[in-house]
């Protein structure tokens, strides 16, 4: 069975335009089916050929591996950390102290 | 010393003292990482982009003992960050779910155009740096939001579906709507300012309409 352009590109639109893994596709499925149409048609090769060099040149031109972190911006993470850790010490604080006040009640409100 | 200030730096003595597991220690060798996704996904705003990384640290230091066996530290951090942006965006709603769906139309059957050629070699040029951060902030949040995750942050297309929330074949319609139209975009801004010639663009058209015409005389389509 032959495959159309049209449904060729709508089965491979994703597996084609995705980074990653290649997809294995399995003889006579839809996906070997489709990948056989775009061996042989230039118009579906060139399709995902130039939509594939867009996408790596969105990647290339947006994803800034690294950069620079400002000071400030370093700063307020640290401080942001150390508040996490000291709210985490209150929180952790709080049986203790009810426990306590518990006793205290129990202690002194029946006598 | 007063006791209020005795019982303060008791009290931070303690916390301090509390183990960590190098916390501080992974965050600071993996900011200069992190920074650029939070900047990319705040508009490039640099406070918003502080607040979000703040938020995040909030959230890993809870969970910081998953972060200190996780094999990649960056992407347990970055993956944080992801969903503490699209939680803030969804209460800032910002993220508006029923209007998001009329964006989500099918992948049509049918792409009859690649993306240009000579928009991509023209994309690639240095001086369009700022018109393409202002293109993509074109795109409404949605589009803007999965291109990111999809095409700059290199997520398949479950872990976008899982982050955003939306059902994969929704995720692939509006990867697919978004690319369309940054390329719409950028070929409008490259005609505009000069960098595109409408002529080389219509020849490359046509010129692709013949090769579609002579594979399907060759019985491909």
């Amino acid at each position: 069975m032959m495959m159309t352009c049209a449904e060729a590109r709508k089965i491979l639109y994703d597996i084609e335009t995705t980074t990653g893994e290649p997809t294995l596709a399995e003889p006579g499925s839809m996906i070997a089916l489709a990948k056989a149409h775009v061996m042989v048609c230039v118009a579906c090769s060139e399709y995902f050929e130039r939509e594939r060099a867009f996408i790596a040149s969105i990647h290339d031109r947006l994803a800034a591996p690294s950069a620079p972190v400002p000071q400030a911006v370093l700063a307020a993470v640290l401080e942001t950390t150390s508040r996490a850790r000291l709210q985490e010490f209150d929180t952790l604080s709080v049986p203790r102290t009810q426990r306590l006040l518990r006793w205290l009640k129990r202690t002194f409100m029946r006598s | 010393m007063d006791q209020t200030t005795r019982v303060k730096t008791k009290r931070e003595t303690a916390a301090a003292t509390q183990p960590t597991g190098g916390f501080e220690d992974i965050i600071l060798e993996q900011m200069p990482r992190l920074w650029p996704v939070a900047l990319r996904f705040c508009r490039h705003h640099e406070l918003d982009a502080q607040d979000l990384v703040q938020d995040t640290m909030i959230r890993a230091y809870r969970y910081r003992d998953s972060l200190s066996v996780a094999d990649n530290k960056f992407a347990w951090l970055r993956r944080t960050l992801l969903n503490t942006h699209l939680n803030r965006l969804r209460s800032s709603k910002r993220w508006d779910d029923r209007a998001d769906l009329s964006l989500a139309e099918e992948i049509p059957s049918f792409d009859p155009m690649p993306t240009s050629g000579l928009v991509t070699d023209a994309f690639r040029k240095d001086l369009w740096d700022d018109e393409v951060l202002r293109a993509l902030d074109s795109l409404p949040e949605i589009h803007r939001t999965v291109l990111l995750l999809a095409d700059v942050e290199g997520l398949s297309r479950e872990e976008v579906a899982e982050i955003t929330g939306h059902p994969k074949g929704t995720v692939s319609s509006y990867i697919f709507r978004a690319r369309k139209k940054l390329a719409t975009v950028l070929e409008q801004y490259g005609l505009a300012h000069g960098y595109l010639k409408d002529e080389d663009l219509k020849r490359e058209q046509a010129g692709f309409i013949e090769a579609m015409e002579n594979a399907s005389k060759m019985g491909a389509m």
